[in-house]
């Protein structure tokens, strides 16, 4: 049975009990970032890659060409969006009042 | 192109596609409008070779085992030419004119569409610098 005192329930309101850490699960921000990186250069390479079979004469497919133009050009404006928003937040937090 | 370095091998290629494509269409109006002429043999422009060898993808082929051995083709996008070929007629038949002004024109076709392709191309590519340069704007 638990005892209802003033003093355990002030404590209660106190400093919250030390949980242990949450084991970080998944990878973290940077490692997301990073890999994101990594993904959209793999994205323009294979893009410049199917122009230049394209235009040696190696492919006629030219729709793939497009569409991994296509695909490159998305991912590419996407990260950009991405680092506008890191930008932004680092700049929020660094006007923010102490 | 510009020493900026920003501009890759993409875009100097896409550039050379251009170029090689417009002289490629001189050639084949050419033939069309030698279509009656006797005598005249249709020419051939060729560049793929020249242009995959010069972006390095020159699988199968012939390399060069030693860095001061001669090189076997031009290795410079810049220096990339096509070559004119003709095959004179063999037949013997007619005025020896061996233009086929429907596969001209089927040739035409291919290499407007590939010229446009390849415009379209370097504009997305250089739409990409400038959206990156302006910060996503």
């Amino acid at each position: 049975m638990k005892d209802i005192t003033l003093l355990t329930h002030l404590q209660g309101l106190g400093t919250p009990p030390a949980r242990p850490a949450a084991a970080a699960s998944g990878p973290g921000f940077g490692e997301i970032l990073a890999d994101t990186i990594t993904k959209v250069n793999a994205a323009q390479i294979h893009a410049d890659r199917q122009v230049e079979e394209l235009h040696s004469g190696q492919a006629k497919n030219l729709h793939e060409v497009m569409i991994s133009m296509e695909q490159a050009d998305i991912s590419l404006r996407l990260m950009v969006q991405m680092r506008n928003k890191v930008s932004e937040a680092y700049h929020e937090v660094m006007r923010m009042q102490v | 192109m510009s020493n900026l370095g920003i501009f890759d091998q993409t875009s100097q290629l896409l550039h050379k596609v251009l170029d090689l494509r417009q002289q490629n269409q001189q050639v084949i109006a050419s033939n069309i409008a030698n279509g009656n002429t006797p005598g005249y043999t249709a020419a051939r422009f060729e560049f793929a070779e020249a242009l995959s060898a010069a972006v390095g993808r020159n699988d199968g082929k012939m390399a060069a085992t030693h860095a001061r051995h001669f090189p076997l083709s031009q290795n410079n996008l810049d220096q990339v030419s096509g070559r004119v070929l003709r095959t004179p007629d063999q037949s013997g038949v007619g005025d020896g004119n061996n233009v086929s002004v429907d596969q001209e024109m089927l040739n035409m076709a291919e290499n407007q569409l590939l010229y446009e392709a390849a415009a379209q191309m370097l504009s997305k590519k250089l739409g990409l610098l400038k959206y990156v340069a302006q910060d996503g704007r």
